[in-house]
Parts: structure tokens; sequence; C-alpha cells
């Protein structure tokens, strides 16, 4: 067949034709109606509720709309989190709409079925258990703070009393618990009052970080130094470890020293102590005059011996010795023993009597048990302890006939259970939570299960054949037997109980009770002089994903690391003094062996980190959803502690390349003009500032004045800045920010509004020696004269009337000229259309409706959250007012800082705090040579260095 | 040659039956400022996602108050509103019933003139019946509340506050129903015309 002319446009025709007939769109019209609490469509809904992290609780306040929690926020008026939220816990929307969280139960084979057949699995399984007494019966638990949980352990061992529980559960606080039995405090939590001490000892304790209650003792240390302390009015904190964390950034002194020699260190302070005349317990006295004979340490490390020990006499009964999770049981009672000797017991320490945890034996118990007799069934409650324990668990397990794994989406343990089970979000159950000063936060879910789902409290009611298992029930009934009021209508009591979010603890007083030493003796014998040998491995939780748990949140992963600024990775800590000596550099494989046990992974080279060890992260090389591949599981290294002797190294010849984000670098490696100002005086002033005291700076200048009645900026007072980086979560789980993956991160950095800006202490420091960063967080600046808005070709970024610097997305097209021309490194450029990940899947139901997903070609940068702005100011105006009251209007980073030290307002409000704030002494602004005239400005950091330590 | 263009005119037209699609809408080029995968209130989130949570308590809606939330006060239904009457609480409850009754009630609430009933869309029936004349205000709150059909989700979506102004403001419609041209104050029965 000839193609002629006419035939040739009659196929053309016919090809349109065809090509117009695409499927039709369906677009879904839903009535919006029965709405969530009859909240309007769009208007957001806020629950209080609480969560748990280790052994921390935060009092919560979770913003829904349209049925859907978005924010997660701090609940003010709980009396110990005040407010504050960390970053994992608000990671947890990411987690809660994760599209890799398990849908159905599952067999081992991967076929599905439906949750009603494991609750009837369960309620037979129970039945035979209860009609053995339990035997044949093991449980694998995850530490919970919960007294109704705990409560419903209780039962289990009254009527099951065959039946074995284990704890799998690396953040769990257990050896400072186990101490506690070991000196008779059963029954009472210790309650720190951090506020009131003037010195503070942590011994291998990250307490401003990952540790205990962290976000009430963050507020509470910085407290001391907000606002423009003086000497006499801040704390001193000096931090003992192997390892830099916040809480050893944050000290004003150091000392970096191997895990192994921190129990020696608190026994030379204590014989220290003892030589100079103070008094020990009566029971002691023998070991006492040991101790007090025992060799002192020489030259620097006796110097740090002598010279705390000096400063916490001096301040008996307003200093405070903290000892970390990862000392062994001797040193946490070593360290009951100094704070006794302090008189810290009842000032700066509080007892309240609580239920105990009650099970404490871990997965090596297990083992062994599963090899001395046969379990028939075994329920692993939220743990992952294939992951965390082993080969040898692998084995155990797999003797066991039926196993049944509760946890969010499958992990390595539900790979060899018999059974995997998703386990429900803290955000969809009911539950409660109780914090060490006894105030009872109530877990409120905010929306209805989104796939099906137990709870832990459910799996257990189910067990002891409650008639009402629902974990609403079990809560409630808890509730009503152990703290209804006497006089107060129970429901009404609840009802405002599950408003409010909390209860507070009874006006009982704090228990007076002392610990008694007669078994130190025994467990410090032959401890405390242990020679180490060869290389010391120190393991850490890590600070993104602690022992795991949280791998598969893209946001923790991405959020740079507070100490090592890597993403998406885990890399072998060494002193640059220990790598040059093994030759080793960034970046290069190295392979650590000790025991028979072989692990490669990537050296990085930071500072403080103790000579002869090294710093290992747990937590990393999991095979499921995001954490697959992500970075080195070193698990196999670790023996029964947190740290492991005579370890060799070997470096290999490869090299790879870290996922790291230090942004001052970043800016630097750009060569603007006004980099060199910035690496020239910035970090004089950053210097000045942690050691003189406070000359008075000339007042900061004020916006012109203007006919519009708010003009906003933000004050970010860096004294109080511990760089945890709950501000960069809050900011990224707001404002939409994407996660764009290890290749992205290495080739263009995060996408992040908010990074923290960090700079090294000893960089050309007065103060020789001093460790450790002072850190600011750092977003767009919202200069009055904007370098950006003049180099934009599209005017796609424009000057509002009410001082904010705002970003057209829909007139921008990609030039650039913006992020060239801005002196601080803040804009951040879609190079990838991100938001295609989450496109049509359950991840896109964590984006907030109020703020615009940005695509490719688009710059984005921080907002001052405008859409916060304009919800106030609709509020304020629906009630006939004027100007937004202080505070209405907060952006995610000031609302959501444990340590609040970011201040956010109306600047032409005479008497708002963020006026207050920037005009008192020590407020400056980032590079005001520039001359642009930031809105934002930040006060000057503080250090309150030892003099007889520089 | 003419086979060729009937079987593709035939095949065009197979395409062009305007079956509607399962999968997502094709979209030549997607303009994500527009479609974004961000939900509203109109995506079909197929999923728990909008249902309330059963029990929990948002904050601001403890409702401890039964007057002001149940309508109930001492065992029975209250009579009056639990805050005083005021001018301009009533006119605060006129605005309200504009907004939010006007269309389907009509401004008298007798249902006549109402603008969904002048352009014959729905009949609704009166509100100036002898039965909810004579009802406790607090009776009409729960009623209105407890009715399941969507109808009256406009009242359903006013605070409590405002529920009760736009309940006053019924009462107001009641009494002016039936008042005698005698009550009616001099000055606006002049203004009206409705003096002889």
């Amino acid at each position: 067949m000839t193609l002629d002319r006419r035939t040739f446009l009659g196929s053309v025709g016919g090809a349109l034709a065809l090509a117009g007939c695409t499927r039709r769109p369906v677009e879904h019209a839903l009535p919006t109606a029965p709405t969530a609490n009859d909240a309007a469509p769009g208007e957001p809904l806020y629950y209080a509720t609480s969560a748990q992290r280790g052994a921390d609780v935060m009092g919560l306040i979770v913003e829904t709309t349209d049925g859907r929690p978005i924010k997660i926020e701090g609940n003010a008026k709980h009396p110990l989190s005040k407010g504050g939220v960390d970053a994992w816990t608000q990671a947890q929307t990411f987690a809660l709409y994760d599209s890799q969280r398990a849908r159905l139960p599952t067999e081992r084979s991967g076929k599905a079925f439906a949750l009603e057949i494991v609750r009837q699995r369960l309620d037979r399984l129970a039945a035979r258990a209860r009609a053995r007494g339990g035997a044949g019966l093991a449980l694998l638990l995850e530490y919970s703070l919960s007294p109704s949980y705990r409560d419903l352990l209780g039962q289990i061992r009254r009527t099951l009393p065959k039946a074995e529980l284990f704890l799998a559960d690396s953040c769990a606080p257990r050896n400072s618990a186990l101490a506690r039995q070991g000196l008779g405090l059963t029954g009472l939590t210790p309650h720190l009052r951090i506020a009131t001490a003037d010195v503070l000892l942590a011994l291998d304790c990250d307490f401003l970080g990952s540790e205990g209650e962290a976000v009430s003792a963050a507020r509470a240390f910085y407290s001391r130094r907000r606002g423009n302390p003086t000497r006499r009015s801040a704390n001193r904190l000096y931090v003992v470890e192997p390892v830099p964390t916040l809480t050893g950034d944050a000290a004003d002194n150091r000392l970096a020293l191997p895990r192994s020699e921190v129990g020696a260190f608190l026994a030379q302070l204590i014989g220290q102590l003892f030589r100079w005349g103070v008094n020990p317990p009566a029971e002691l006295q023998d070991w006492a005059r040991r101790l007090a004979q025992q060799t002192p340490w020489r030259e620097r490390r006796g110097r740090w011996v002598e010279t705390v020990a000096r400063r916490l006499r001096e301040r008996r009964r307003r200093s405070l010795v903290l000892i970390g999770e990862r000392q062994p049981v001797w040193v946490h009672e070593l360290g009951w023993l100094l704070n006794q000797l302090l008189g810290n017991l009842g000032s700066t320490i509080h007892l309240y009597a609580d239920q105990d945890w009650p099970v404490w034996q871990g997965p090596a118990a297990f083992v062994e048990a599963a090899r001395r007799k046969q379990f028939s069934d075994l329920l692993l409650l939220g743990t992952n302890p294939l992951y965390t324990d082993g080969a040898e668990f692998a084995q155990a397990l797999a003797s066991i006939p039926f196993s049944m794994h509760l946890s969010a989406a499958r992990q390595a343990t539900s790979e060899r259970c018999s059974w995997h089970v998703p386990r429900a979000h803290f955000l969809e159950s009911w539950g409660d939570l109780r914090s060490s000063d006894g105030t009872i936060a109530l877990q409120q879910p905010t929306l209805a299960p989104l796939f099906a789902a137990l709870s832990d409290l459910e799996v257990l009611a189910r067990l002891l054949g409650m008639p009402d298992p629902q974990p609403y029930n079990v809560v409630r009934q808890y509730f009503q037997r152990s703290l209804g009021k006497p006089g107060m209508p129970s429901e009404v009591f609840w009802r405002f109980a599950v408003h409010e979010g909390f209860v507070r603890r009874p006006a009982a007083a704090h228990q007076s009770r002392l610990p008694s030493f007669g078994g130190l003796k025994a467990t410090t014998s032959g401890q405390i002089d242990s020679p180490r040998s060869g290389l010391e491995l120190v393991f850490q939780l890590d600070w993104a994903v602690a022992d795991g748990r949280y791998a598969s949140n893209g946001w923790l992963q991405e959020a740079p690391d507070p100490i090592t600024q890597l993403c998406w990775s885990s890399a072998a800590l060494l002193s640059p003094t220990t790598a040059a000596r093994y030759g080793v550099v960034d970046g290069q494989l190295i392979e650590l062996s000790v025991g028979g046990a072989k692990v490669q992974l990537p050296a990085l080279r930071i500072a403080g980190v103790a000579e002869g060890c090294v710093g290992l992260q747990r937590g990393y090389g999991q095979q499921h959803g995001l954490a697959d591949g992500v970075g080195q599981d070193v698990g196999p290294l670790q023996g029964a502690n947190w740290w492991r002797g005579g370890a060799r190294l070997v470096p290999t010849a490869s090299l790879v390349l870290l996922p790291r984000v230090d942004r001052l670098q970043d800016v630097a490696r750009g060569g603007h003009a006004s980099v060199v100002h910035r690496d020239t005086a910035e970090p004089a002033r950053w210097h000045a500032l942690t050691l003189s005291p406070m000359a008075a700076a000339d007042p900061l200048p004020l916006p012109q004045a203007s006919s519009h009645s708010e003009q906003w900026g933000m004050s970010i007072d860096t004294a109080a800045c511990s760089g945890c980086g709950a501000c960069v979560i809050a900011c990224q789980a707001e404002n939409n920010i994407a996660i764009v993956g290890p290749a992205h991160v290495v080739r263009y950095g995060t996408m992040h509004w908010l990074h923290i800006e960090r700079r090294a202490l000893s960089e050309r420091s007065p103060h020789a020696g001093q460790s450790g960063y002072l850190r600011r967080p750092v977003a767009c600046q919202h200069c009055e004269h904007a370098p950006c808005e003049s180099a934009c070709p599209v005017s796609a970024t424009q000057h509002s009337p009410d001082g904010l610097n705002q970003m057209v997305y829909s007139a921008c097209v990609g030039a650039g000229g913006c992020a060239r021309d801005c002196p601080y490194g803040v804009r951040r450029f879609n190079h990838l259309d991100h938001a295609q990940r989450v496109r049509g899947r359950s991840d896109a139901l964590a984006l907030n409706p109020r703020v615009s997903v940005r695509s490719d070609g688009v710059m984005e940068k921080c907002s001052y959250c405008v859409q916060r702005i304009v919800h106030a100011r609709a509020q304020a105006k629906q009630q006939g007012r004027q100007l937004i009251p202080d505070g209405w209007a907060e952006p995610a980073c000031a609302r959501t800082c444990p340590t609040q030290a970011i201040v956010f307002g109306n600047v032409a409000d005479r008497a708002s705090r963020v006026r207050r704030q920037k005009r008192s002494a020590g407020a400056y602004r980032l590079l005001a040579a520039a001359n642009t005239s930031p809105r934002t400005s930040y006060l000057l950091a503080f250090r309150n260095p030892d003099p007889r330590l520089s | 040659m003419r086979c060729w263009l009937a079987a593709l005119g035939l095949l065009a037209a197979s395409g062009c039956r305007g079956d509607l699609s399962e999968a997502p809408p094709v979209r030549l080029r997607v303009d994500p400022l527009v479609h974004q995968p961000s939900h509203g209130p109109q995506s079909a989130a197929g999923s728990g996602v909008g249902r309330a949570p059963p029990q929990s308590i948002p904050l601001g809606q403890l409702q401890d108050n039964n007057w002001l939330y149940r309508g109930q006060r001492g065992g029975s239904f209250a009579r009056r509103p639990p805050m005083q009457i005021t001018e301009e609480m009533l006119r605060r409850g006129q605005s309200h019933y504009r907004v939010n009754c006007v269309p389907c009630h009509g401004p008298t609430g007798s249902g006549r003139y109402a603008p969904l009933r002048v352009r014959g869309v729905i009949k609704v029936p009166s509100l100036l019946t002898a039965a909810l004349e004579t009802a406790r205000l607090g009776q009409l709150y729960r009623q209105l509340l407890d009715d399941r059909r969507s109808v009256h989700l406009l009242f359903k979506r006013l605070s409590a506050v405002e529920r009760w102004e736009t309940l006053s403001y019924l009462r107001v419609l009641h009494v002016a129903v039936s008042a005698p041209l005698e009550r009616v104050p001099q000055q606006i029965a002049r203004r009206r015309g409705w003096l002889r």
C-alpha cells in the first residue's frame, strides 16, 4: 500500500482521535459528614496525649486536620516536659503513615489473614496457659512506663506463675534499676531536680540528649543559662565520657576517658573525698579506708579528680552526680554512694514511690531458658531481638512451635516467627505513662486505627482472659481502681484527665528512705582496677535510630547526627590521634575484630573520642524498609557489656563517600564573598561571648516604623541551644520538607529549611583544651535588605508588609540566583520531584494541608511558618482583637524547642518577648556587616569553664 | 483504504465509550502545584482517616457544662439559654440564622420565601409550629444535635454559644409571628407604615 497525502492525514487524524480518548479521570467527591468530633473541614482539632521514649515521658498536643494527625507538639501544662518535645517523638507522624507499615497479620510465608483470627488464637492460647498455670508460655517485652501495663504484668505473674517474662530492650534503664534494687530502693523512682543543682557531674551519661528524662532535664539545665546568665547564677557541668554526646558538647569541662575507666574515675573521686575526711556510711568503714588508700591518679586525670571532688564538696546538697545507663551496675551503686556523701538525696534527688518494672532478665536469659525447657508459645511485644541479639536468639526461636511478633512493620524477627501481627501506633491506641515525679499522663488516640493492629495492652489483657480487653477499658479500669478521686464522680474525673492529658501526682511527699550499701563491697571487688587491653570498642545507641527501632523513619535518618553530622549512615568514630596511629582517614573502610567476630565499616575522625577507643553506633545494618542497607550492624562485636576491650583494627584500601552534612563547610565551598567574613569575624564573636562577662553590646536596631502593625521577628538564645535537633524535625513535619536519601545528600545536601550550625570551641579558642561545639539553629533570616529578592529575575521572592521574605512557588523558575546571593546558605533547591515518593501512598497523609508541596525546579526556604501567622490572625480577628496577642503565632521550631531557646513574635509590639530579647545585652545578628538587616537575631552563647582545669 | 479508515474509526469509537476507570487519571503533564500529593477534605483516603477516635476528647471539647452542651438543667430540659439574653446576643443569633438557616427555612422561619424553596429544590417544614413554640429551648437544642441526618450539619458546626444564640433568635421569630400590632414599638411600626 502506498501512503499518499490523504491516507497519511487520515491516519494521523485517527491517531489523534485515539489519543484524545485517554482514561477519564476519577474524581472523588466525598461528603465530609460525619466529621471527627464535629470539626469543620480544614479546621485543626487538638488532642492532649503523651508518648514515651526510653525513660522519658512527654505530654503532647497533637494537631489533627480532617481526622488525621499532622503535627505533634508539647503540652505546655504537663508538669515535667512543659511543652518540650524531642526529635524522635515528633518524627512519629512519619511512622504513623509509613507505607511500609504492616496492614494485616501475616504468616511466615507472607500469607495475610484477618485480625479476628489473631484475637481468637490469643484467647485459645490464654485459656490453655491459664489451665496450665502459664507453663510453656514466654513473653519478650519492651520497657514500658505505663502503670496499666505494669499492673497487667503483675496480674500475669500472679495468675500465670509458670509463664516466663523477659525484657528485650536496649533502651531500658536496666543498670540503674538493678543498682536501686541492690541498694534496697525497690519501689522508688528517683526524680532529679536539675534546676536546683549548681554543680553537675555526668559520668558517661547523656542526660541532655538521649538518656533519662532528657526533655525536662534539658529545660531545667538551660533554665540556669538562658537570658544572659552571670557566673553566679549559672550552673557548671563536668562531663567524663568516652565518645562525644550532646551532654559532652554542653559541658563546661569535658574529660575524654575510655568507658571501662569511668568507674575507676568515680572510685578515685570517692577515695579523694574520704581522704579529705568525709564520713562514709557505717557499713562501709573498712571498704572506705581501702578506697582512700588506693594510689591517686596523676597529671591531667589526677587534676580532674581533685578539682571535681573539691567543687562537689563545696556545693554539698546543691550538686548532682549522674551515671550513664551504659555503665555497669556497680558504677551506679558508687554513684548513689557519692550522691549520699554529698547530701544530695532529699535535695537534688527526690525519691517517689512507684510500681517497679517487674522484668529485668534479658534475651540471653531467654536463650538459656529455651535450652533448658520447652516453650510452646512465645509472644514478642514490640521488640526486635533477632536483630539486637543475633544468631543465638534465632536458634532458640526456631525451637518454639508457635511464636507471634507484634511490631509496626515486618522486621528481622518477624521473618522467623510463626505470625507477624501489626502493632498499633501510640496515636491510635489508649494508654498511660508515668513520669519520675509521679505525674500520670494519659495516652488517647487521635485517629481511629489506620490498619488492622493490636496494642500491647490488648494482648496482655487477652492473656489474662479479661472480659473486655480493649485498651480503653484496661486503662479506664486501672484508673478507676488506683487513681479515682474521692468525692468526684469517676466519669467527670476521667473526662477531665483525658482532656488535660495528665493527672498530677497525689500530694504525697517524696520518700526519705536511704540506700543501704551493705552489698557494695562485694559488687565492686575486683572491678575498680580491672586492667584494660588493646583497642576499646564503645557502643552507643545511635542518635537517630536508637537501638534500631527508628531505623525506618526517614525524617530521623536524614537529620544530621549532631556529633558526626552523618545522615543515612554509621561509622566507626576515632579520635584524630588514634586515627593517625593507624593511618586512617575519613571514609576509609576499617576492619574491626574482637573475639572471632569481624565487621567492616567506614572510619570517621571525631575530636573528643577518648584515645584508644572506637565509638560504634547500634541500630544500623537492618534489611527492612527504608533502613535496608543503611550503615553496618556492629552487634556481632558487642558482648554482654556496652564496651569490649582487646579489639583489633585493620585499615583496608577502600574509601567510601559518607553522606555528611556540615552546612558551614558547604557555604565556605560556595566561595561567596561574605563567607570570608563568616569564617573570621563570626567565630571570634561566638567565642568572645563564652568567656568574658557580657559587654553591653549596642542595642540591636529594630525594624523601621511601618504602617503595618505586625512586624515579625525571631530571637534565638544560643546559650540555651543544646543542638538536639527537635526544631529541625518540627520544621520538617510542619512544612512538608522532603527526604531525599543518601545519594542526594552527598551531591546536594538535605532539604531542611532549618539546620544547626556548629563551630568547634577549640578552634582559635582562648580556652585551650576545651572541646565541644557551640551550636545555633540557622534558617532564612528574613532580611529587610534581602539580597535574594534583588537576584530573582521573576520576583518570585518578595517582601511582605509584615516583614516576611516570601517565596512564590508558582512563580519560581528555578534560576537559582537567590541561593547564590544568600549569604546564609539557607535556600534549598528541588533538583528532583521529591514528593513523587509519597504520591498515592499512605505517606502522603503526613503532609500538612496548609503548606504547599514543592515540586522539582522550585526554590524553597523557611517561611517563619506563615500558615500559622495567618491562622493566628484569623483567630484574633474572630475575637475582635486589633493585634495578634504575643505567643499566638509561633513557628513550629519555637513551639517545640525543649529549652525555649527560640522566641518569635511581633517586634512592633512593645510588650512582646521577642522585642525584649532583641533589646537585651548580647543580642547580635549574623553577618551584621553584610548590611542585610535580618529579622532573626541571636543571643550570645555561654560557657562556664572551671578556671582550675583550663 | 476505506477499510483502513473504518477500522481506525471503529477503534477510536471503542476507546470513547466513556467508561470510568478505577485507575488514577492519566495526565499528560502533572502540574505539581495543582495536583499536590497532600490530602484535603475531599481526598479519598480509604482508611480510618477522618473517623473520630471513639471516646477521645479534643481540647476545648470537655463539655462539662450540661446546660451549655446538652441543653439540660437539673435533670430536665432548660427553658432559657445559659447566657444572658441581650439585644447584642440576639443580633448575633440573627446573623447566624441568616447564614445557616435562611436558605432552607426562610427569613421568618415559615419555610416560605426560602431561597431553595423559591427555586423549587426542596420543601422544608415550618419552624413556627405550635409544637416548636411550646417546646423548651433545651429540647430543641438536643433535637438538633441528635438529628443523625446531615440536614442540620450547619447547626452542628456552630459553637455551643453560637447555637444558643441562634435558638434564642428562633424564639424571637416565634414571638414575632404571633405578636399583635400593639406590641410592635411605635417608631418601627410607623417606619414600616403599619400604623394607620
